[in-house]
């Protein structure tokens, strides 16, 4: 009796481990991780913002247009969290994507306009946010690049032989991820063009 | 005769541009170099002499702050940002040390006219994007602009050491050099004390005996154990305690559970040693200033 209850254990024990129980969880920890990184940049650069809109202001405060763009992005961005456990919904991560790269646009057409004000470009606090909206930018570039690698790995995880038959008694769905033409349109910095006046 | 000559050439001529596209596209990234040392100069710009004093201070820096700071030179990055290749390079050396992520790189592309310092989010809080992109634009590129690229690259390493030694980080010594990945290890441990070896005993023990099933089970873990911990001392202990346990469990005395080793020894000096250097586990963030000259 004794003997068959351990049998039991442990043919249980190496079921799991050997299809990948242990590393879907793993995986999936990772992937919220990454995606836990991704969310703070973004929050980053929202909060750049405010700072940013009243220094632009207080030098060029003709350009009511595009400042309320930023402003109004950045609230729409700012009422909509995903959690990482929402993230297993393809249209909740694309809501949040189309937000998100609405005020990557707003953003670059903020800096944009900047151009046109010497002064604004001359000013210290100008210049250190500017570096500050880079930086972050290419943070949210970076957390981006680690988040579709996480997904990835965990889809690969999902869908290979042995470990898919977990997935399927366990219910474990394939993750959305960015995808490419968005992610072109987010990933892009904001672009100066000189061109334009 | 003639027509296949013909058709042959024809074909030739679509495929070779096929064939040499790739070797003439620039747009292949370039392999991230080895790490060498604190200065990896690639190009040649800077003389032994020069090179060697960057190092001195780089390296006296780190001893005493902990912090990497590393100066990669390149002929050429090709098309890709310096973003892209700063960020490969990094999680590649893995500068800093881990946990604490300072690390900094400080790259110059030569011929693409570039150069990033690439900070680690330890040292973030001193060595700001802001103060990243003032450091290389108003200490390094003037003098690089003149071809003074050893006064610049020393201007911004000075500077990027003074920015770091406003931060309160950790002493060299209080952080353990050993690199286990701690929490897959902890799992695994907790995995095999509660559940693996009690079972796997218990299976062996009825079918071998309890002497010669406890030797095994204490076997099985030793190398398990020896495996997960990377130290063979943890490998021993652990090996020495599933015998005991596999030994008197469920036999009136002693019960399962009660042989967790304490989990002080660490073990195993790193492999820091042996010529080169080694980045120490940093993570990088993508943060960081660029520009040009």
């Amino acid at each position: 009796m004794r003997k068959l209850a351990a049998l039991i254990g442990l043919s249980a024990l190496l079921l799991l481990s050997g299809c990948g129980y242990n590393d879907f969880q793993t995986k999936d920890e990772q992937v919220k991780a990454a995606w836990s990184e991704v969310v703070n940049q973004y929050k980053r650069r929202a909060d750049l913002i405010p700072n940013l809109v009243a220094t632009v202001q207080g030098f060029a405060q003709q350009e009511k247009d595009v400042l309320l763009g930023v402003t109004e992005a950045r609230a729409k961005v700012g009422s909509m969290q995903i959690t990482a456990d929402a993230l297993n919904d393809p249209n909740a991560l694309k809501n949040f994507q189309a937000a998100q790269s609405q005020l990557t646009g707003a953003l670059s057409r903020l800096m944009v306009v900047a151009e046109a004000y010497p002064q604004l470009k001359s000013d210290a606090n100008f210049r250190e946010l500017q570096a500050q909206l880079e930086g972050t930018e290419n943070r949210i570039t970076t957390a981006r690049n680690r988040y579709i690698k996480a997904v990835q790995d965990y889809n690969i995880l999902a869908r290979q032989f042995p470990s898919n038959l977990t997935a399927m008694i366990f219910g474990y769905k394939e993750k959305p991820n960015f995808t490419v033409e968005n992610e072109k349109q987010i990933a892009e910095p904001p672009k100066v063009e000189f061109n334009k006046k | 005769m003639t027509m296949l000559a013909a058709r042959i050439l024809a074909i030739l001529a679509f495929a070779l541009p096929a064939l040499a596209a790739p070797a003439a596209d620039s747009t292949e990234p370039i392999p991230v170099p080895k790490l060498t040392g604190h200065v990896v100069d690639l190009t040649g710009t800077l003389t032994g002499g020069e090179s060697a004093e960057i190092e001195g201070v780089l390296a006296s820096f780190e001893k005493a702050r902990g912090s990497q700071v590393v100066v990669l030179l390149v002929p050429s990055i090709g098309s890709e940002p310096i973003e892209d290749f700063g960020i490969r390079v990094t999680d590649e050396w893995k500068l800093g040390r881990k946990g604490v992520d300072d690390g900094v790189l400080f790259v110059i592309a030569k011929q693409q006219r570039k150069l990033r310092i690439q900070t680690g989010r330890g040292v973030q809080g001193g060595l700001t994007d802001a103060l990243s992109k003032r450091i290389v634009s108003d200490y390094v590129t003037p003098l690089f602009r003149t071809g003074d690229f050893h006064g610049g690259i020393r201007a911004g390493v000075d500077a990027i050491m003074k920015a770091i030694e406003g931060e309160k980080l950790p002493t060299p010594a209080a952080t353990p050099k050993k690199k286990v990945d701690v929490v897959s290890s902890y799992e695994n441990f907790f995995w095999l004390a509660f559940f693996a070896v009690p079972i796997v005993g218990m299976i062996l023990r009825g079918i071998v005996g309890r002497f010669l099933g406890a030797g095994a089970t204490s076997g099985i873990t030793g190398v398990a154990a020896w495996l997960l911990f990377g130290s063979a001392v943890l490998g021993a202990g652990a090996a020495i305690a599933a015998f005991f346990v596999v030994l008197f469990m469920g036999s009136g005395r002693g019960g399962g559970g009660g042989w967790i080793p304490g989990f002080g020894g660490g073990g195993g000096g790193g492999w820091s040693g042996g010529g080169g250097m080694s980045g120490g586990g940093g993570g990088f963030d993508g943060g960081g200033a660029s520009g040009d000259w």
